[in-house]
C-alpha cells in the first residue's frame, strides 16, 4: 500500500487509527500490529510468510544470543546474519552473481524468474542491526514476540525505512504516550511529506518525462533532467520520510530524521550525513567501524571508505551502474577528506557548488540501468553527441515546469522553514500562523488527493530497493 | 488548542471522504473522462486484488470531476503550467502536443497504400490523396513544438505520385474543429467538401441542411481541463435521412446519425456509429451509379454523410479493422473503373499508422 493513495489516506488511516486511538494501552501494539500486518499482506501477498518467517526467525535468534556466551553467542548471531544475508542475496543478488558468472565462465546457469520481496532490504538491514545490537549489549533483546513483531512490521516504516533500530524505539514500544501536540505535529509532517511527493515530485516526474521523450534531445534537456531527477528524488524519498515521522508521532512514536536539507551543505562529506541519513549511519556503525573506520592508517581507511560505498551502491541494487555509483562517491569522498574539506570550510560558496555538482552528476548513475544509457546520457549532458545547446522542445517544457522547478528547489533547503522560524517571533504573526495552519494543512490535503485522483500516484521511488 | 483544531479538522476530513465514499452509489461512465470506471473487484487472495481495489477507490472517490477540476485549476493558474498531462490549452482550445515525426509510421501507411494500388487498384480510376490536418496545424503560437507538416506532405506526395493530392489546410480554420476533441466539426466542412467536390469534378452546390444540437459533447482531450465542454452539431436533409448504411461487420442496416451513440462514452460515434471494418452507404436518390471508396479513418464518419448526394454508393474502408490482404474476399467491394478512390487519413493516423493493417 502506498501512503500516497486513496486507500490508504482514505481508508486504511482512518479506521487504523480510530481502533488504535480507542484501544486500551495495552492493546496498542496488537491494533499497530495487526494494521501492520494487513498493510504488508496487502502489497505483498506472495512472501507475506517469508515476512512473517523473518520476524519469528529474528525474535528467538536474539534470545539465542542473549541467553549465551562468548562463542555459542557469536555462533548464534553468525547464523542470524546469515540467513538474513542469505534471504537477501537470494532475492536481490543471486541473478546478478550468475549473470556475471556465465559471462566469465562461459557457463549457462539459467537465471531465477522471481520478484523482489517489498521492503527486503529495510528489513533485513533492521534485523542485522537488531542482532548485533543485542550481541553488543547495546540493546535487550524485545520482551516478548509482540514487541518485536511491532518493531519489524510498523507499517509507518516497513517498506521505505528510515531504517529505525530496536533500541531507539525500544521504550516507546513498550510504554509511549499520545498527545494531541504530537498528533498534530504528525499531521502537519505527513500532509508536507504528502505534499513533497504529490505536488512536487510526481510532477517533476511528468517534467523528466517530457525531456526524455523529446525527439532531439540537447545539453540543457540533458542537465535539466539530470537535475530534475536529483530533485525528484530527495523530494520523493524525503516526502515519504516525512510522512513515515508524521505516522510515527500520531501513533506515539519519535523516529530520528532520514533527511536534513543534504543540498544545503559545502561538502560532499555533510552531504552524506543529511542524506538517507538512516542507511549512512548503518553502514558507518556497522562496516565502516567494523572495519576500523578512522583509527587504521589513511590506506587502510580509504580502502573501507570504498568498500563501504561499493556496498552502498549494490544495497540500492545488483548493477553495475550502482556500482560505480558507489565507486564514484567514493572516490570523491576520499579525495575530499585529503584534499578539499579545510578549503571547502573557508570558502562555504564553492563547497556547495562542488556539493551540488557531483552530486547531480553521481546521480545519473542512479538513474541508468545500464553503461550503455549511462554512457549516452553523460555524453548528452557534456556536449560529446553532437547535439544542439538548447531547442524549442526543451525551452517549451522548461518553461511549463519553470515555477514547480523553482518551488522545488526552494523546498529542498530550509529557506521557507528560517522564514516562517522568523515571522514567528512576532507575537501577531505567530497567532495568525497559528490560526492558519490548520486550515492550510487541510488546503494542502484537498490538493494533494486532487493530483492523486487526476493522475492516480506512482510508487515511491525508493519502493524498488 | 490550535493542536486540537488540527488533528479534529484532519479527522474530520478523511472520515467524511471515507463515509462518503461508502454510502455515495458507485458510477458506471465517467463522460468526462470517456471511459467506464472500476467497480468494486472480485475477492481474490493475491497482489491483483490490491491493485484492483486501488483503482477502484481512485474511480469511485466522491466527487471526482470536481477533484479533476480542481487539479486542472491548480495546475493552470498556481503552478502556471500551461501542459496538464500532455495537454496544451489555449483560447479554451485543447491540444494535444505532439511534435516527433514517426518516418516508420509514415513508411508503413505508404506501404500498405501501395499494396491495395498494386493488388486492387487500376490506372483508369481517379485517385486521391487527402491529408487531415491535425488542429495543432492551426495553433498559433510558435512557442509550442509541433510535428513538422510540410515534411509529412512532401514525403506522402512524393512516394505517392500516382495518387493526386487534394489540399484542404486552406479550407479549414482552428474554429473548424471541436475545442475539447481532435475532430473536426461537421457544420464546418463546407469549404473541405467544396474543395473535394471541385477536385472529383462533381457538382458544387450550396446545400441547405438541418442542424441538431447536442450538449455537453465531452471530446478526447476534455480531462481534468478548465473548459466548457463543446456542443455537437450534426447536419441532416432529405438525402441523408433516406440514405440506407449497411455495416458489413455486423450484417445490418444503420442510420447515417445513430442518436442513441449521442450517449455513449464517445458521442462523436453518432457519425456511422463509430469505428467499423467497412461500410456500404446507398444512396437510391443518385441515379449515376457513381461510386466512391475511401479509405479512411474517423474524420472521415463526419464529412461523408455531406458526400451522399454526390454518389450512387460509398463504400468506406477502415484498414485499422480489416486487413488490406482480405479485401479481395469482402462481397460487394468492388474497384471497378467507374469508382473515385480516396485515401484520407489524419496526420494523427499517418504519423501512428501501425494499427492499419
Amino acid at each position: 500500500m502506498v501512503f500516497s493513495s486513496i486507500t490508504f489516506i482514505y481508508y486504511f488511516l482512518p479506521i487504523m487509527l480510530i481502533l488504535y486511538i480507542f484501544a486500551p494501552k495495552k492493546y496498542k501494539n496488537i491494533v499497530l500490529l495487526i494494521s501492520s500486518l494487513i498493510f504488508y499482506f496487502y502489497g505483498e501477498v506472495r512472501y507475506f510468510l517469508l515476512f512473517i518467517f523473518s520476524i519469528i526467525f529474528n525474535y528467538f535468534i536474539s534470545k539465542l544470543i542473549e541467553k549465551n556466551k562468548d562463542k555459542k553467542r557469536k555462533f548464534y548471531l553468525i547464523i542470524g546474519l546469515t540467513i538474513n544475508f542469505l534471504v537477501l542475496f537470494y532475492f536481490k543478488y543471486y541473478n546478478f552473481f550468475i549473470e556475471n558468472i556465465n559471462l566469465l565462465f562461459k557457463t549457462n546457469i539459467s537465471l531465477l524468474n522471481i520478484l523482489i520481496p517489498l521492503g527486503i532490504s529495510f528489513f533485513t538491514f533492521k534485523n542485522a542491526s537488531y542482532l548485533i545490537d543485542v550481541y553488543k549489549e547495546k540493546t535487550k533483546s524485545a520482551k516478548n514476540i509482540i514487541y518485536y513483531a511491532t518493531y519489524l512490521s510498523m507499517f509507518c516504516t516497513l517498506v521505505q525505512g528510515p531504517i529505525i533500530r530496536y533500541n531507539d524505539v525500544q521504550n516507546e514500544i513498550e510504554k509511549r504516550n499520545m498527545s494531541f501536540k504530537m498528533f498534530s505535529k504528525g499531521i502537519s509532517r505527513f500532509v508536507i511529506g504528502l505534499s513533497k511527493k504529490v505536488l512536487l515530485a510526481d510532477v517533476l516526474g511528468k517534467f523528466i518525462q517530457s525531456l526524455t521523450l523529446i525527439e532531439n534531445q540537447t545539453i540543457i534537456s540533458a542537465w535539466l533532467k539530470a537535475i530534475s531527477d536529483i530533485l525528484r528524488l530527495y523530494l520523493d524519498f524525503s516526502g515519504y520520510s516525512d510522512m513515515s515521522i508524521g505516522l510515527g508521532l500520531m501513533l506515539g512514536f519519535h523516529f530520528l530524521e532520514n533527511f536534513d536539507y543534504p543540498f544545503w551543505t559545502n561538502s560532499l562529506t555533510k552531504f552524506w550525513r543529511k542524506w538517507h541519513i538512516s542507511l549512512t549511519n548503518w553502514f558507518k556503525d556497522y562496516i565502516y567501524i567494523s572495519l576500523g573506520g578512522n583509527k587504521v592508517n589513511n590506506i587502510r581507511k580509504y580502502l573501507n571508505i570504498l568498500i563501504v560505498w561499493l556496498l552502498t551502491g549494490l544495497w540500492h541494487k545488483a548493477s553495475y551502474c550502482f556500482l560505480l555509483w558507489g565507486l564514484y562517491f567514493g572516490i570523491i569522498l576520499i579525495i575530499e577528506k585529503k584534499f578539499l574539506l579545510n578549503f571547502f570550510d573557508k570558502h562555504k560558496i564553492i563547497g556547495l557548488l562542488w556539493t551540488n555538482i557531483v552530486v547531480v552528476i553521481g546521480f545519473v548513475m542512479f538513474y541508468n540501468d545500464s553503461l550503455t544509457g549511462l554512457l549516452l546520457a553523460f555524453k548528452n549532458m557534456f556536449g560529446f553527441n553532437n547535439i544542439s545547446f538548447i531547442n524549442s522542445q526543451t525551452l517549451y517544457y522548461f518553461v511549463n515546469y519553470l515555477f514547480v522547478l523553482i518551488i522545488s528547489i526552494i523546498a529542498s533547503t530550509p529557506l521557507l522553514k528560517n522564514v516562517i522560524n522568523k515571522l514567528k517571533e512576532n507575537k501577531k504573526i505567530n497567532k495568525a500562523i497559528n490560526f492558519l495552519e490548520p486550515i492550510f494543512y487541510i488546503i494542502l490535503l484537498i490538493l494533494c488527493t486532487a493530483f492523486i485522483i487526476s493522475d492516480s500516484t506512482n510508487p515511491f521511488l525508493y519502493f524498488r530497493f | 488548542m490550535k493542536d486540537k483544531i488540527n488533528s479534529i479538522l484532519f479527522m474530520f476530513t478523511i472520515f467524511l471522504f471515507m463515509f462518503l465514499g461508502i454510502i455515495l452509489k458507485d458510477k458506471d461512465i465517467s463522460f468526462s473522462e470517456r471511459r467506464h470506471l472500476v467497480s468494486f473487484p472480485k475477492i481474490t487472495i493475491n497482489n491483483d486484488f490490491s491493485k484492483k481495489l486501488d483503482n477502484y477507490f481512485l474511480d469511485q472517490f466522491p466527487f471526482r470531476d470536481s477533484f479533476k477540476k480542481l487539479k486542472g485549476f491548480t495546475s493552470k493558474k498556481i503552478m502556471l503550467m500551461e501542459e496538464n498531462n500532455g495537454i496544451y490549452e489555449q483560447n479554451g482550445y485543447l491540444f494535444q502536443i505532439d511534435s516527433a515525426i514517426n518516418d516508420k509510421s509514415i513508411d508503413n501507411l505508404i506501404n500498405k497504400i501501395n499494396y491495395i494500388n498494386d493488388n486492387y487498384l487500376n490506372e483508369n480510376q481517379n485517385k486521391y490523396f487527402i491529408m487531415i490536418p491535425d488542429k495543432n496545424y492551426y495553433l498559433d503560437n510558435k512557442n509550442i513544438p509541433k510535428i513538422d507538416y510540410e515534411y509529412m506532405k512532401n514525403k506522402l506526395k512524393y512516394s505517392l505520385d500516382y495518387l493526386k493530392w487534394i489540399d484542404i489546410t486552406s479550407s479549414l480554420t482552428l474554429d473548424s474543429y471541436y475545442k475539447t476533441d481532435i475532430h473536426w466539426k461537421q457544420e464546418c466542412l463546407q469549404n473541405v467538401l467544396n474543395k473535394i467536390q471541385s477536385n472529383l469534378n462533381l457538382e458544387i452546390k450550396s446545400e441547405n441542411y438541418i442542424e441538431n444540437e447536442y450538449y455537453p459533447f465531452y471530446g478526447a482531450l476534455y480531462g481534468d481541463n478548465i473548459v466548457k465542454p463543446d456542443t455537437l452539431i450534426y447536419n441532416t436533409n432529405y438525402v441523408i435521412n433516406n440514405a440506407k448504411v449497411y455495416n458489413y461487420e455486423k450484417s445490418e442496416y444503420q442510420k447515417v446519425y445513430n442518436e442513441d451513440n449521442l450517449k455513449n462514452i464517445d458521442s462523436y460515434d453518432i457519425f456511422l456509429s463509430g469505428a467499423t471494418p467497412i461500410l456500404f452507404i446507398e444512396n437510391q436518390n443518385n441515379k449515376d451509379n457513381k461510386n466512391l471508396i475511401i479509405f479512411r479513418d474517423s474524420f472521415a464518419s463526419s464529412l461523408v454523410p455531406l458526400l451522399i448526394e454526390d454518389y450512387s454508393k460509398i463504400t468506406l474502408v477502415d484498414l485499422r479493422y480489416v486487413n488490406s490482404r482480405h479485401l479481395n474476399k469482402i462481397n460487394d467491394l468492388n474497384f471497378d473503373d467507374n469508382s473515385d478512390i480516396i485515401f484520407m487519413y489524419s496526420t494523427l493516423i499517418i504519423n501512428n499508422s501501425f494499427a492499419i493493417k
